[in-house]
Order: structure tokens, then C-alpha cells, then sequence
């Protein structure tokens, strides 16, 4: 994986996190925001302008792929770059839950 | 003035000041004017409206043409109305009642990257043409054919620049720092 991309997204913001999560499935910006309201009750909200960057930027990084349009929307999908990226993300966030609890993570590197 | 617009005002907002412009355009609807168009410098007009809380928002749009339509589908998608773009400017507005989500950005990594568009599309050129026009257009007419209209000339375009650069330049650092906490 590229050394740039790495830095950029390890650690995620919450609202990459999210984004990236969701779009382990194909989706349009405005229903990723609708799920996220749903997944976190109502505690996390993206915004239309921090979306739209975000997606586009994570386009560019290749983190997301467009898979095509629908009525003006944009449905993205996770890439395989992408996937690594959360794969290492979440396993950041299971050994930060893990600690905060006192628990020691001695198999992680 | 259009037939339906009711009201012209001329208010001055520099590049950072963005924020301010979104309060004047919601205290006008709340007086009871609507924001029907923007001309640069500065002249808004409004049509009469019912008096009533509307939030407006400005975002900067420096992507792709193309990608113009699904930019603005996506603002519709959350209840956003846009109404025009001035000079790369998205002007959109909604009303404040019953809806909680009244902000464009959600995070301060991108309302911290509008900045940046701004600095780097706005800004930059300005101090382009400064150091490459202004400076050596006033020094040569100061030194050497020394004509007095000319002279004026660059002087006054001398001052103009340096009070916009100061005034944008300044803006954009406050908001900049405003944004940078915490990111």
C-alpha cells in the first residue's frame, strides 16, 4: 500500500470511517448519510458539502469506485484499496475499544 | 431592478467573509426579504416574502463542470434549495423550522479545505497580479516618466490591492485558525 495513502487515512476521521463502512455496499451519498443517522442514533450526521468532498477525495485516493449514476446521484463502492484501508482501520479501533476497557492486545504488532 | 424585487442593497463581503454574508442574507428573510440575485460587487436584491427564519449557505465550487449536477442533487438530496452561483459561489438556502441538519459541513477538515480552495483560487491570483502588474507598473511610473495621471493611476490600483490583500489575506487566516483546532 502506498506510504501517502496510509498517512492520509490511518487513523479515519469518523465521517471517512463511516463512509468507507458504508460503502462495503453501493450507495448514493445522501442514503450513506440516512444510514449512518440510523446506525449511530442520530449521534453522527454528514453533511451534504463535507460529503461531497469526502467522496470525491476518496475517489481520487481510489479508496471508492463511481459504479454509476442514478438520477444525478453518484452510487460509489468500496475498492479493494479501500477495503484494506478499513480492514486496518478497524482493527485499530478493536484494539482502541479493547484497551479502554483494560484489556492488553498482545498478539497485535 | 427586476419587477418582482422589491429591495437593492449593496453590502461588500471579502473572500473570508463568507459566514457574515450567510447571517445578512438570513436577517434580510427574517425581515422579510428573499435573496432573488447577487451581482459582484455587491448588489443583492430581494423580492417581499413572508418573514420567516431561513438559513443560507455558500460553498465554494471548484470541481468539474461536469460534475456540477450531481454536486447540486446531492445539496437537494438534504433539503437544500440552491438558487445561483456568482463567481464560483453555490448560494443555498432552508428554512430553519423543523429540520436540525442546517449545516453544509459537518467537520472541521472540510470547512478548513474551503478555505484552502479559496486561498489557493482567490487569493493566490490576486498576489500574482500584485507582485507581477501592480508593483512594477507604480514603481516605474513613480521613477520614471513621471506623468501625474498615471502616477494616480497606479497608485490608487497600488492601495486598492494592498488593502484587498491585507483585508482577504488576514480573513482567511482567522478562519483557518478558527477551523484548526481539534483537526
Amino acid at each position: 500500500m502506498d506510504e501517502r495513502i496510509r498517512r492520509v487515512y490511518v487513523p479515519m476521521t469518523e465521517t471517512g470511517f463511516y463512509i468507507l463502512f458504508c460503502l462495503q455496499e453501493s450507495m448514493h451519498g445522501y442514503s450513506i448519510t440516512q444510514q449512518v443517522k440510523e446506525m449511530t442514533g442520530g449521534a453522527v450526521v454528514i453533511s451534504p458539502g463535507t460529503m461531497y468532498g469526502t467522496l470525491s477525495k476518496m475517489e481520487k485516493d481510489g479508496l471508492i469506485r463511481l459504479v454509476r449514476e442514478e438520477e444525478k446521484r453518484k452510487v460509489y463502492q468500496i475498492t479493494d484499496l479501500g477495503q484494506e484501508i478499513l480492514d486496518l482501520e478497524k482493527r485499530r479501533i478493536d484494539r482502541l475499544y479493547r484497551n479502554s476497557k483494560g484489556e492488553w492486545c498482545h498478539e497485535e504488532k | 431592478m427586476r419587477k418582482n424585487e422589491a429591495l437593492r442593497v449593496f453590502r461588500w463581503f471579502g473572500l473570508a467573509d463568507y459566514e457574515k454574508e450567510e447571517a445578512f442574507l438570513r436577517e434580510k428573510h427574517n425581515q422579510g426579504y428573499a435573496l432573488t440575485r447577487f451581482a459582484l460587487p455587491g448588489f443583492y436584491y430581494f423580492q417581499k416574502c413572508q418573514p420567516q427564519d431561513v438559513v443560507y449557505r455558500l460553498d465554494f465550487y471548484d470541481g468539474d463542470k461536469a460534475d456540477k449536477e450531481s454536486y447540486l442533487q446531492m445539496f437537494r438530496d438534504y433539503g437544500w434549495e440552491y438558487l445561483f452561483d456568482v463567481n464560483s459561489w453555490s448560494y443555498f438556502r432552508k428554512p430553519a423550522a423543523g429540520d436540525e441538519d442546517l449545516e453544509i459541513f459537518s467537520d472541521n477538515a472540510s470547512r478548513l479545505s474551503l478555505v484552502e480552495r479559496v486561498f489557493r483560487s482567490r487569493l493566490l491570483p490576486l498576489l500574482v497580479i500584485f507582485l507581477a502588474c501592480i508593483i512594477p507598473q507604480f514603481s516605474q511610473s513613480f521613477l520614471g516618466t513621471f506623468r501625474q495621471g498615471w502616477f494616480v493611476f497606479w497608485g490608487v490600483m497600488f492601495l486598492l490591492y494592498v488593502v484587498l490583500l491585507l483585508h482577504n489575506g488576514v480573513g482567511l487566516w482567522r478562519m483557518k485558525q478558527k477551523y484548526s483546532r481539534d483537526t
